[in-house]
């Protein structure tokens, strides 16, 4: 069972899905690009296999189109300027310059092993010329965004072999 | 058209202004919440960790500069219960010395007050919230009566980590608790499943929505919601607070009159609310002459050290707070460049996901790696964390910036760089936390990163207008009709969780406005 349910767009039509069913279904991203939304998705499920699944790009894209008060995502924790599609396209291009930089292509056609390496030096602040947020801080939010639709859901404490216990349920498990 | 006057205006709708709401409504004053957030009820307290972040702020930006940033949106809240809505109800008492520190050791700030000043008010909070823990086993705890209710219950982690304190010949004792343990004052008791941060939908644990909010609601107080406050009004003399600008939730601005003004809002907030209502009285911001309104704020150093055994752990069952606490090495001085307090929370219940959540407790880790981690940690993990002291320092401040908010507001900046003698003492508490997990029998043990944690200061308590911004009720030193609460008050953060001391001197303060009431306005 995914993180929960919310409105995405189906055509012209808003229909409440999960972001793994919005993912399945190609629900229409309202802030990312569709190539930004390939190299974000890509990232995400390099850090955490099944991200990609559980919709995640759909999931954050959603959150981006919220308001302010209603994002869900880890990065309102943190005093990041308005609005945080900024940050996140900031970050993403700056991947994106840096994987053609390196290795002469972009992020999503690099070798897996390639991209390990290329998201091993970002979590260290260690891809020289990067232009963008802090590569850390990019490297922590979008693997707790990664983190969040699969492992913050009834199904993943299933996987981990823990009961999720809720007073009340998220959305999708009414 | 100014609104109808009122009797109290309070900025804010969390822990110190119910407080205030609740003890000067039942008085029979006419008194009104100004709170910038949303309305929200028990039932939008969702168990997941991805919408608790509801929970936390989300409105005007801080700027946050220095080495050691506040974290601003996650410490504070927004919206009914502010950020009394996302925290653990971890409430041990401040210790006398925390008040004396310039006193004893020359080093830091003192209290205008004692512990023994606050000593009934602590009782009396916990008597009206309801709380539980063990007296006597905290064997460090100040003058204080019982807890009304019996501790948390111990799960494996707790036990297994228990030893491992016990070994170093370490005393450790269940951690005193705002959340209830069996049914008190209608509220039920804890399921320990985890979900303190959520917000407790069932009102186990003490949030401001089910206890004080509740009885001021009921003595008669009101809460305006999406009423962001960005002025507070003086009169000509610059002696009198005569009530607030505030800006509806539909963009229109308002004026409300009042007899006196609490400013309650999260303490940056309440800071840069002085700093803006600048008149030609009070050229450097209201309850100014000191120049220290937005100085001395300080955090929290969070350390956490991290485990994993063999055994089960259940690290899933219990409180967000913990099972327990040690406070064996609060003493400020241990010699050389380490100064200051910090108590350990042991056995924290914890969730996969989140800030604190399992998968944070290796950051390093992405890919399979992660996965593997998660199923091993999901069974065995076990942590510590040392809550500790971040010495005042002048310099950490909040400024007002030259870019404003979309209200025309000038934004905060907040300055925060930790004294090394606070860093040394994380380092010192980290080396005996190690020390602790391994004799607790754990297959790996490593520190975390440190974090920041709460926020206290920046419109510091004190005995004159020269040292400080309010006297000991957080009354100002110059307009005797505005109050300023919650722990922006605090000259020193002491090495507890603030909560609990936020409460007994919200408490104290507004016993003094009821009965000095006509004196006062």
């Amino acid at each position: 069972m995914s993180l929960a349910t919310f409105g995405f767009l189906i055509g012209c039509e808003r229909k409440q899905m999960t972001p793994g069913e919005a993912h399945v279904q190609g629900a229409k991203y309202e802030v990312f690009g569709v190539a930004e939304a390939q190299v974000f998705e890509t990232l995400a499920d390099r850090l955490l296999p099944g991200a990609r699944q559980a919709g995640v790009a759909h999931f954050v894209d959603h959150q981006l189109a919220a308001a302010d008060a209603d994002v869900l995502l880890m990065i309102r924790y943190f005093s990041v300027p308005k609005p945080f599609s900024g940050f996140y396209r900031g970050g993403l291009t700056a991947l994106e310059s840096a994987s053609r930089r390196i290795h002469g292509k972009g992020f999503i056609q690099l070798q897996p092993l390639q991209q390990a390496d290329l998201i091993h030096d970002m979590s260290r602040d260690r891809i020289v010329g990067w232009q963008g947020p802090p590569q850390s801080f990019f490297y922590l939010i979008v693997r707790n965004d990664a983190i969040d639709v699969v492992y913050g859901t009834v199904d993943g404490f299933k996987l981990l072999g823990i009961p999720y216990m809720p007073h009340i349920s998220p959305p999708a498990f009414n | 058209m100014p609104n109808d006057s009122v009797d109290v205006l309070i900025v804010g709708a969390g822990v110190s202004a119910s407080i205030f709401a609740a003890t000067l409504a039942k008085a029979g004053l006419k008194t009104l919440l100004l709170e910038c957030g949303r309305d929200r009820t028990a039932a939008d307290l969702i168990s997941s960790q991805v919408f608790a972040r509801r929970n936390h702020w989300s409105g005007s930006a801080v700027i946050e500069l220095g080495k050691h940033p506040i974290n601003f949106p996650m410490n504070a809240g927004e919206g009914t219960g502010g950020a009394g809505m996302h925290q653990d109800a971890c409430w041990p008492r401040f210790h006398p010395e925390d008040f004396t520190m310039a006193h004893d050791h020359g080093v830091g700030l003192d209290w205008p007050l004692q512990y023994d000043d606050l000593r009934i008010y602590y009782d009396r909070v916990q008597r009206e919230v309801g709380m539980s823990g063990d007296a006597a086993a905290e064997v460090w705890r100040p003058p204080g009566e019982p807890y009304p209710m019996p501790p948390v219950p111990e799960f494996a982690q707790g036990r297994l980590l228990r030893k491992g304190f016990e070994k170093l010949g370490m005393r450790v004792a269940p951690t005193p608790v705002a959340i209830n343990t069996r049914p008190y004052n209608g509220r039920p008791a804890c399921l320990y499943d985890g979900w303190c941060e959520a917000g407790c939908p069932i009102g186990a644990l003490a949030n401001p929505l089910t206890t004080y909010l509740n009885s001021a609601a009921k003595a008669g107080a009101t809460i305006r919601h999406e009423s962001t406050v960005v002025r507070v009004l003086t009169d000509n003399k610059g002696t009198r607070a005569t009530g607030v600008m505030y800006i509806d939730g539909q963009g229109v601005e308002h004026k409300q009159l009042a007899n006196l003004t609490i400013l309650a809002a999260f303490g940056v907030q309440n800071a840069r609310l002085l700093l803006v209502s600048a008149t030609d009285v009070h050229r450097n911001g209201l309850s100014n002459r000191s120049g220290l309104v937005g100085q001395y704020v300080m955090t929290h150093l969070a350390a956490p050290v991290q485990s994993l055994f063999n055994e089960p752990t259940e690290s899933h069952l219990g409180i967000t707070a913990g099972q327990l606490i040690c406070q064996d090495s609060y003493r400020k001085d241990k010699g050389g460049a380490v100064f200051g307090s910090y108590q350990w929370l042991i056995a924290n219940s914890t969730k996969p996901n989140d800030i604190i959540g399992l998968a944070n407790a290796k950051p390093e880790l992405f890919g399979e790696p992660l996965h593997r981690f998660m199923r091993d940690a999901a069974k065995h993990y076990a942590g510590i964390v040392a809550v500790v002291e971040d010495l005042p320092v002048q310099s950490n401040q909040i400024r007002l910036s030259g870019t404003k908010d979309h209200f025309g507001v000038p934004l905060a900046e907040v300055m925060h760089t930790v004294d090394e003698r606070s860093v040394a003492l994380k380092d010192y508490a980290v080396q005996e936390g190690q020390r602790v997990l391994h004799a607790a029998g754990a297959r790996n043990v490593w520190a975390g990163g440190f974090g920041t944690m709460h926020f206290l200061g920046g419109t510091i308590m004190g005995r004159s207008v020269a040292d400080s911004v309010v006297n000991s009720y957080g009354q100002s030193h110059e307009i005797a009709n505005l109050f300023v609460a919650g722990a922006g008050v605090f000259p020193t953060s002491a090495g507890v969780n603030p909560t609990f001391t936020i409460s007994a001197l919200s408490s104290r303060a507004a016993d003094y406005i009821v009965s000095h009431w006509s004196s006062i306005i």
